[in-house]
């Protein structure tokens, strides 16, 4: 004898629906309580702006306000699109951004798991606080360091490649295209190791030290508690900020591209945003600038959504 | 827990106390009048300050102050200027400056979006004036004697679209120049040493000027311990003017920026695709492979172009005056005079250089000051500037007090006295112990008066070769001249549509984008033709070429060509 | 155990290889991470004429305070300093609170709005209006010249979000579970549990919100620069190098024009910069060894006894 021997009839089912939708949130209203007044916020400070996207579809003068200006459909996007220009950008920001993004993880994992490793506290305190001054440092004040040391008249690199016989004449590192995404990699890598590395080390800082503990006695070696243990201990921090880093893609920078870029490898350097920038915020067209905002916002949205999936999938780990 | 909870309280008291303290109302330390010194309100008889000879304004004793916006980054003075508290003693008015930091775009974006306007806005002027954020001035103007007659030989110019007056201008008002004593705009620089140890002679041609480099590096492929650079070629952003603009130079032609602009029929054309420019990049790309240029030059910074120069290893370059200032300094600070430089008059043969800019008794009508509808009290401030414009004011901002800061000389000029000059060459002393500052960013009075004596310490030629070295003087001499700018022609009076830089495009018009494209692909083309190999170079030139013909630049020059039209009615 | 001696031999010997290399690795890293900073001092002690020449690495070359002298003399510094202090703290502890609220609640799996909830802040991370509609909004809001604008806008950062919630996640359930059964509520179990456990993970977003705060100057440049005592210290250190950039690369027709008189003593853009680099990070940087206690392993063991 089951409770549905009998059906029910359809407006009692839809308010036993409705009655335990109510109950459920009830039951829920503090976590409500304590996430709705930052939706509200968010709402206000990210949502709200967004009605000044209409400033993509227009020819948009500050003079004359969103009402003013002349509405002009998809012709900033036209343009954008139109620009072999826009597209040499693309392929640039996509391709400086992957390669940041490689290096970083690497490097920035691989230092925290060598830092983990160091057994006093206090020098393994000192080279971290060392390991991320670069990062205050402004882009201006590390690429005119880097244009030092890559200097082809008494640059150090240059001159380190001569004695080492590896080279017999001085390269013009910054002058020749395809060297230069490689220049910008490390560059990041050299100023944004250290800083990027805190949070792995946080993550590594939650680790039950009992599972070290355990591998131990079964006889593993350093690199087995590094593979087995601290790796998959922060694997869910990794994933997570390579998802979110690979939204922000389209970012690649802006500060050390247009600070190295010149007339030799303008091709390989020239990234959306000094694109924008030169053909867009220069010459007093903001409607551009957003144009290609909201393109960057669309290809960022798609590549989380994408990435979020297949991480799912793969690694059964996702976002959202 | 409880520690973090307290902890966070405190913070959150802590506070809410100093913002309440710092949204309070700022003492304003404008009305700091010393009672009782010597301003009483003139009334017949003209009552002059004790220390400056000047004459006190009528409303004094009333105090105001003006926030003015400046699209120049610049620090403001203090409050504690001695010039600008005697300003304000003997008018009641401050003004408050706002400079600009990071980008002016946006900013100006920001302000006319919001109309959130200062008192005054010197900044582009045509985004303001479309968007009605100045007030038209020619009707007040009669009104000031001093403003009126300054402006009136320029009312054509300063005319908008509309009819209206809006803009104080502030630079080239003048009727009587000065005369130009060393060329701080574009050239062909050239170390004195090289020209010294050659004789003396005056390079006329390409060929010639780097013969004279190509000796000197030569005999001296080191100084000082570091190696000698023939010529540079400054590729920085915005600064690459010095890889791009020579050819129109060369061609007899001022600085026009982008275009040439033909003598007799007035129409524009691209330099950048001349024989001129052929033969100019080509003789270069001769010159880098003779060692005279390096690679270097198209990676390097401004930096880096600064310290090679400040060490006095570089021999020539194409620059303007102002761009490498900050290297001569350097130099002349540690003696080495021989190293400064010295611009020649390089042309194509049988041309005359055209290289100083004789003010054309028009100005550019733009370049200036709007007071804006949110002006507190527009007929205060024009009475300020009007007050200003006076010759005696104008001394003593200027040249400041005689016998302190300078001395008459019996021909009627001036000269600096030592210790007024330690404060001008001064960055931080300039701006807090003279009123230089508020002379610039005021409508002001630049060259001669009238009767011939000079404005201002630049302006006087008493003052410039008492302030030469014994090394200037005698190499001067060795030329028989009195300045250097003597080296070159004198100065050419332009045609009422100069210069095009100067002209303004309307925002994210096809003539915009078809310059930048144009611009984009000389910054692309010019360093790998220079770094060619010889007998790649044509083959390179005309793939340039072609690149320019492909990104149609019809539309700039058109539009050019119109502007120029107009401006010349 | 080990089965023969060589083993031994061999077992102890590999740690220590190991960890002079590592050692040894480390203090190249150090160094190659240090030069840049050590060489900015070294130049914010130089002369400004002399760095000019080019050539300083570790010292300065002739001796000099006066870059120090020039950033100090700023009439701004004090209130400025003041303000960016207060911003700096008021962000970072409301910063990470509100983080690590919401990534709580969105790490709660049976929160009904869990999925929505999180797309919605994600979304707002790679969509952004631009500059004009941020400031209308500001404006409409009242915050022009408002020191709120320092904190508001940027009060929820749903990367730091991201971030405390996987942090969370990765918690035993255990933990919880223990905490629910005796009663306790969701913001009890948010104050007493959550908080204390994620120290680590708080701590680095509080380093994040912290520098995020000390270095921002384009806020006040946008929205309050009219107001002088709202200035910030990033703001006035910002304007000092503006202004030494333009007494060399000023395109003003007044430059030329002007140009016969000698540019002066200005203290050049390079040494500026050196200068109000070290005076601006400094503070920030005494801030990492405050919040290092809170990296230390094995904060977990003694919470549950599994």
């Amino acid at each position: 004898m089951t409770e549905n021997s009998v059906a029910l009839p359809k407006a009692v089912v839809r308010r036993k629906k409705w009655e335990r939708k109510i109950k459920l949130y009830k039951s829920q209203k503090s976590l409500f309580a304590m996430i709705l007044p930052w939706m509200i916020m968010t709402f206000i400070f990210s949502y709200l702006p967004l009605t000044g996207w209409i400033m993509a579809f227009q020819n948009f003068k500050p003079a004359k306000g969103y009402w003013g200006s002349k509405f002009v459909g998809f012709d900033q996007f036209a343009f954008l699109f139109r620009e072999a220009g826009f597209w040499r950008a693309f392929r640039n920001t996509l391709a400086m951004s992957t390669l940041n993004l490689i290096f970083g993880f690497v490097f920035a994992i691989g230092f925290a798991l060598l830092l983990n490793e160091i057994r006093n506290r206090f020098f393994k305190r000192v080279v971290q606080t060392v390991s991320y001054l670069p990062h205050f440092l402004s882009w201006i004040i590390v690429c005119g360091l880097i244009s030092n040391i890559l200097s082809s008249s008494d640059g150090t690199l240059n001159n380190l490649l001569m004695w080492l016989g590896v080279i017999d004449k001085p390269i013009l590192w910054l002058g020749i295209p395809k060297y230069f995404w490689w220049i910008v990699a490390f560059s990041n890598v050299w100023k944004e190791m250290g800083w990027n590395s805190i949070i792995y080390l946080a993550a590594m800082s939650a680790i039950d030290t009992s599972l070290y503990e355990a591998c131990e006695i079964d006889g593993g070696s350093r690199y087995r508690k590094m593979w087995h243990i601290t790796l998959p201990g922060i694997r869910p921090t990794i994933i997570v900020l390579l998802i979110m880093n690979l939204g922000f893609i389209l970012n690649a920078g802006f500060e050390v591209q247009y600070l190295f870029g010149r007339g030799l490898i303008m091709d390989v350097s020239e990234t959306i945003d000094i694109f924008v920038l030169k053909y867009g915020i220069t010459l007093g067209n903001y409607s551009l600038a957003t144009a290609a905002g909201i393109f960057k916002s669309v290809i960022s949205i798609f590549m989380i959504v994408t990435t979020n999936y297949l991480s799912g999938k793969i690694e059964d780990e996702k976002l959202f | 827990m409880k520690q973090f909870r307290r902890i966070s309280a405190f913070i959150l008291i802590s506070c809410l106390i100093l913002m309440v303290a710092a949204c309070m109302k700022p003492k304003n330390t404008v009305g700091e009048k010393t009672p009782g010194t010597a301003t009483p309100k003139p009334q017949g008889n003209v009552v002059r300050d004790e220390e400056t000879g000047l004459v006190p304004m009528a409303d004094a004793g009333d105090p105001i102050t003006f926030k003015v916006f400046i699209r120049d980054p610049s620090t403001a003075p203090s409050k504690s200027n001695p010039v600008l508290k005697k300003i304000t003693e003997l008018t009641g008015v401050t003004i408050d400056f706002e400079f600009l930091v990071g980008d002016l775009a946006q900013k100006q974006g920001v302000m006319i979006a919001s109309e959130d306007y200062p008192d005054a806005i010197f900044a582009e002027a045509s985004p303001f004036i479309d968007a009605g954020a100045f007030i038209p001035l020619e009707d007040k103007l009669p009104q000031y004697p001093n403003l009126y007659a300054h402006y009136a030989p320029f009312a054509d110019d300063m005319t908008a679209k509309d009819g209206h007056q809006y803009i104080l201008e502030l630079y080239s008002v003048t009727t009587k120049t000065a005369p130009i004593f060393t060329d701080s705009g574009p050239g062909f620089f050239i170390q004195k040493a090289v020209l010294e140890e050659a004789g003396y002679p005056i390079p006329r041609t390409l060929d010639e000027y780097f013969k004279l480099i190509e000796a000197y590096k030569a005999k001296y492929p080191l100084i000082d311990g570091m190696k000698t650079v023939g010529f540079e070629i400054l590729c920085d952003g915005w600064r690459d003017f010095c890889l791009m603009n020579p050819p129109q130079h060369l061609m007899g032609a001022g600085n026009d920026g982008n275009v040439y602009v033909d003598p007799v029929t007035l129409k524009a054309s691209l330099y950048q695709t001349s024989d001129t420019a052929r033969n100019y990049y080509r003789k270069l790309n001769e010159e880098y492979h003779k060692g005279i240029i390096e690679a270097e030059t198209f990676t390097q910074n401004y930096d880096q172009y600064i310290n090679k120069m400040s060490n006095g290893v570089v021999l020539g370059f194409f620059d303007q005056g102002w761009d490498f200032m900050a290297a001569e300094n350097v130099l002349r600070a540690e003696g080495k005079f021989n190293r400064t430089y010295v611009a020649v008059p390089i042309t194509n043969p049988g041309v005359t250089d055209s290289y100083l800019d004789s003010p054309n008794g028009n100005i550019p009508g733009f370049n200036g000051i709007g007071i804006t509808k949110k002006c507190k009290n527009v007929d205060r401030l024009l009475a300020f500037y009007d007050w200003l414009l006076q010759e005696d004011v104008q001394n003593y901002l200027q040249w400041g007090i005689e016998g302190k800061d300078y001395i008459d000389l019996e021909n009627g000029g001036k000269v600096l006295t030592p210790e007024r000059r330690d404060i001008i060459n001064d960055e931080a002393k300039k701006r807090e112990l003279t009123g230089h500052v508020l002379w610039n960013y005021s409508p002001k009075r630049q060259g001669l008066y009238e009767n011939g004596e000079p404005c201002s310490p630049s302006d006087s030629e008493d003052e410039y070769l008492a302030s030469l070295s014994e090394y200037d003087q005698n190499f001067l001499k060795s030329y028989n001249i009195k300045y250097p700018a003597q080296l070159l022609s004198p100065p050419v009076v332009r045609p009422a549509y100069y210069p095009v830089w100067s002209m303004i495009f309307e925002e994210g018009s096809s003539a915009r984008v078809a310059v930048n494209k144009m611009v984009e692909t000389c910054r692309k083309y010019y360093p790998r033709l220079i770094l060619s190999n010889l007998d790649e170079f044509d083959g390179l030139w005309q793939e340039f070429v072609a690149e320019i013909e492909h990104n149609d630049v019809k539309p700039y020059l058109e539009e050019v060509n119109r502007q120029i039209k107009q401006r010349m009615n | 155990m080990a089965a023969y001696r060589g083993e031994i031999r061999r077992r102890s010997l590999e740690p220590i290889i190991f960890r002079t290399v590592n050692t040894l690795l480390m203090v190249l890293i150090m160094i190659v991470m240090l030069y840049p900073f050590w060489n900015t001092i070294a130049v914010s002690l130089n002369h400004s004429q002399d760095t000019l020449k080019g050539g300083i690495t570790l010292f300065p070359r002739v001796f000099s305070t006066y870059n120090y002298e020039t950033v100090f003399s700023n009439r701004l510094l004090v209130i400025a300093t003041i303000n960016s202090v207060l911003r700096t703290l008021l962000s970072t502890v409301l910063g990470v609170f509100v983080a690590a609220m919401i990534a709580y609640v969105l790490s709660r799996r049976e929160f009904v709005w869990r999925k929505f909830a999180t797309r919605y802040f994600l979304v707002t991370m790679y969509v952004s209006a631009g500059l004009i509609p941020n400031y209308f909004l500001i404006r409409d809001l009242g915050l022009i010249n408002n020191f709120w604008v320092y904190i508001l806008p940027s009060l929820v950062s749903v990367f730091n979000v991201i971030v405390v919630r996987s942090y969370i996640s990765s918690l035993p359930q255990s933990l919880f579970e223990a905490a629910f059964i005796d009663g306790v509520g969701h913001f009890r179990c948010f104050i007493s549990i959550v908080l204390p456990c994620c120290k680590p993970v708080l701590a680095t977003v509080a380093l994040w919100c912290a520098v995020g705060a000390w270095n921002s100057w384009f806020d006040t440049f946008i929205y309050a620069s009219s107001k002088e005592n709202l200035t910030t210290l990033q703001y006035e250190m910002m304007k000092m190098l503006a202004a030494s950039m333009s007494a060399s690369a000023s395109r003003s027709p007044d430059a030329i024009y002007n140009a016969g008189q000698m540019a002066g003593n200005s203290v050049t853009p390079v040494s500026i910069r050196a200068a109000i680099t070290v005076v601006a990070s400094v503070p920030i940087l005494l801030v990492y060894p405050f919040l290092q206690k809170y990296f230390v392993k094995g904060v977990m063991i003694g919470s549950v006894k599994e």
